[in-house]
């Protein structure tokens, strides 16, 4: 009677003794799993505090003045560039214009479910400083631009210094017409914008290995080339170029207004001659003359 | 859990690649101020070692993880392959933090599109982890 007494007091103690180590096991693996959680949560928190400062680091950042290099084109620059009378360019038709937009047969090249066009350019390239001016004009009879800066062209490049336009962060907004403008390098040569697959397969269609600047008009006309004598805008400032848009004898208007109007009459082929104000003014259909020579 | 957010990645990820290359500027996205979808999308940090798009990367990346996070990879016990998931969930939050940096310190715009799929591939990483450290939450569940 007292042996089973005593084994029954050990089959207890053995009892407790596992019910012990199974709590400590439990207690053990809750332990390991806190401190797992605890893990995931630290390393969750370790990122989320990483782009945090990165995040802090940019808004510092952006809050530092405006790169200086480009400032916005003044509010004289565009009021001139698209307030020239009507008369002038009436008078003017294709005015200089050395070489039209050559004619192309591509698919229709459109955005945002109207005809397109997109601009190739560099800062630094002279004859792209050239074609800005009356390329802005032209788009600004069918839409608004917005964020315009100015730059000048290579200093150390033909027709040094010139003063354009850099299409460069701006926004162009068009009922009748969209425009994509890319400028791939800076004044000084460094890279500054990249053209999608698309846009760089039809620059180096037209241009071989890429040339500047390169611009095509809804599918229809492409320009790779100057188009007029840069030398007239030679040591003029940009608001000095302004100025003399309205005058029919300078010979800045001549050059810029006539882009202008030959520019205008090759968008209205894709347009369907809309702003028809635009598109039937009397320097625009004599300058259409010009289209595919 | 981690395969809905895979496949959620890989979706975004393959809609900015075919903005990438049809029209990159077609995103329905606000274009003013910070939120500027458009320049963080044709900027030139959105094409990597000058061939390879951004968002091809990430539609590559997410294709990856997705087939790595299905139920029979999950279910497989090859060590490769856990390997392969936690390589992959760092390497996803580390290219995000990159990414972050460019949208935020380089072109000073925010892509909406390309913020969720950040938070896409910074949750991955954070399902992945848990699945590893704590087993009984793993994606055979």
């Amino acid at each position: 009677m007292g042996g089973q007494t005593n084994t029954a007091r050990r089959r207890q103690q053995a009892q407790t003794a596992r019910e012990k180590a199974a709590a400590a096991r439990v207690a053990a693996t809750r332990r390991a799993r806190r401190r797992r959680i605890g893990l995931i949560a630290g390393v969750a928190v370790a990122v989320l505090a990483v782009v945090g400062v990165i995040i802090a680091v940019g808004a510092s950042q952006s809050s530092k003045p405006a790169d200086t290099s480009r400032p916005v084109a003044s509010a004289a620059v565009m009021s001139a560039i698209t307030g020239v009378p009507s008369a002038t360019l009436d008078s003017i038709g294709a005015g200089t214009v050395s070489a039209g937009p050559k004619v192309v047969s591509d698919p229709p090249l459109t955005a945002g479910g109207k005809p397109s066009l997109l601009y190739i350019g560099a800062e630094f390239c002279p004859y792209c400083a050239a074609e800005r001016w009356p390329l802005v004009q032209a788009l600004s009879r069918f839409g608004t631009f917005s964020g315009l800066k100015t730059v000048h062209s290579s200093p150390t490049d033909v027709f040094a210094n010139t003063s354009t336009f850099s299409f460069h962060g701006a926004t162009y907004r068009s009922d009748v017409v969209s425009f994509t403008g890319r400028e791939l390098e800076t004044v000084s040569g460094a890279a500054l914008e990249q053209p999608t697959a698309a846009e760089n397969a039809l620059w180096k269609k037209y241009t071989g290995r890429g040339s500047f600047p390169f611009l095509d008009i809804a599918g229809k006309y492409v320009i790779t080339g100057p188009s007029y004598d840069p030398t007239v805008l030679k040591g003029l400032t940009a608001d000095e170029i302004a100025q003399q848009l309205a005058d029919p004898s300078s010979a800045v208007a001549r050059a810029v207004d006539g882009e202008a109007n030959v520019l205008t009459a090759a968008i209205c082929t894709s347009t369907g001659n809309k702003p028809a104000a635009v598109c039937t003014a009397r320097g625009v259909v004599t300058a259409a003359t010009k289209l595919g020579g | 859990m981690t395969l809905p957010l895979a496949v959620a990645g890989l979706a975004l990820s393959i809609y900015l690649t075919y903005v990438h290359y049809a029209e990159p500027r077609s995103l329905s996205c606000p274009d003013t101020g910070v939120i500027n979808c458009t320049k963080v999308t044709t900027s030139p940090e959105s094409v990597l070692f000058s061939f390879l798009p951004v968002a091809l990367a990430g539609a590559l990346y997410f294709l990856v993880m997705t087939v790595l996070v299905t139920p029979p990879a999950w279910r497989s016990r090859l060590p490769a392959l856990t390997v392969a998931r936690m390589v992959g969930g760092i390497g996803g939050v580390a290219m995000v933090c990159y990414l972050i940096y460019v949208e935020a310190v380089v072109v000073h715009a925010l892509c909406l599109y390309c913020t969720v799929v950040h938070v896409i591939a910074f949750a991955l990483f954070i399902a992945v982890l848990a699945a590893a450290l704590l087993p009984e939450v793993d994606d055979q569940a």
